[in-house]
């Protein structure tokens, strides 16, 4: 599941990575994660394969909130 | 051909459109092929899977994005799949119309509170019981009323303090249990035009693709509710109509 939802996320990280596109939108979507980590957590649900694949997702999405910093900052500074 | 052509993008533009909301397009579509001439039971029948197939395709994506809380939605489906048949039934004991006149009621209400609160939205009424209070309910309307389950729990969770998006996300999920089994009933009796099925549910596949793709990458929760309130709105207009026989 967790290379599945990495190789979605690689196809769908040209919308995330567009300057149009809002921060919030990033920044919802890594809430939305960090709020249901918590909840499995609570659940004591960390050993499961759904929570693995929420880590992976959440260090993509991450990665994406970095290179947009870099990416939009400098397309602004231009 | 050209007849096929027509249905495919009618429901590409309908399916993008309502998985923007996080729900299904039949409400829109039914009326419109049967206006174009389609038998009411078959326009019926395709707008259900036409629904099931766009939701299934977003709860996928949602899915593997991680922002679809599965274990959220069970008590939703779980209360959905058992009283809406038990709605279904009760529908020939009900009188129609009256709850048709509490529903647009129900629906212009929800959209004005959608577009004129801001409200900061808060999970705060989140206990399973009350998902289960909020999918029987709409289980017996929807059975009854024989409506999408879709469009009545957005606006009743986004009321209690759900994210709008978070609640499209869990409803996307929620539809096809409640819209898969009356597709089956329904083929039980409606002479169904294969082709065309598979023509609509690929349109619905792309569109339910698409719409999600905007939803989660172009809009902001407020964006997604002003959004669900033009729906709602539009909804309840076309229910106004058909009960003031125009």
């Amino acid at each position: 599941m967790k290379k599945i939802a990495t190789k979605m996320l690689e196809n769908e990280k040209k919308d995330a990575l567009d300057c149009t596109v809002s921060d919030e939108v990033v920044d919802e979507w890594l809430d939305t994660i960090e709020e249901r980590k918590k909840k499995m957590q609570e659940h004591h649900k960390t050993d499961t394969e759904q929570y693995d694949m929420l880590l992976g997702i959440e260090n993509e999405v991450k990665e994406i909130k970095e290179i947009r910093k870099k990416k939009c900052q400098k397309k602004q500074d231009d | 051909m050209e007849y096929y052509v027509i249905y495919f993008f009618l429901t590409l533009a309908l399916s993008t459109l309502f998985s923007m909301g996080g729900v299904g397009s039949a409400i829109g579509l039914v009326p419109i092929f049967s206006m174009m001439g389609m038998p009411l039971n078959l326009a019926k029948a395709i707008g259900l899977f036409i629904n099931s197939a766009s939701t299934i395709t977003a709860s996928i994506m949602n899915f593997f994005r991680g922002v679809l809380d599965i274990k959220f939605a069970i008590p939703l489906i779980i209360s959905i799949m058992i009283a809406t048949p038990i709605g279904a039934w009760m529908s020939q004991y009900v009188q129609k119309e009256i709850i048709e006149w509490v529903l647009v009621a129900f629906l212009v209400v929800s959209a004005l509170l959608l577009i004129f609160s801001n409200r900061e939205q808060k999970v705060v009424y989140d206990k399973a019981w009350i998902l289960y209070v909020i999918g029987a309910t709409v289980g017996l309307i929807s059975g009854t009323i024989g409506v999408g389950g879709g469009s009545l729990i957005m606006p009743l969770l986004i009321l209690l303090g759900f994210d709008a998006k978070k609640a499209a996300y869990a409803i996307s999920f929620v539809i096809p249990f409640s819209t898969l089994g009356a597709f089956a009933t329904y083929l039980s009796f409606v002479d169904m035009d294969w082709t065309l099925l598979g023509v609509v549910t690929v349109a619905a596949i792309i569109g339910g693709y698409l719409g999600d793709r905007i939803m989660h990458y172009r809009l902001t929760p407020s964006q997604v509710k002003k959004l669900i309130a033009v729906v709602l709105l539009l909804l309840a207009i076309k229910m106004i109509y058909k009960l003031i026989g125009a």
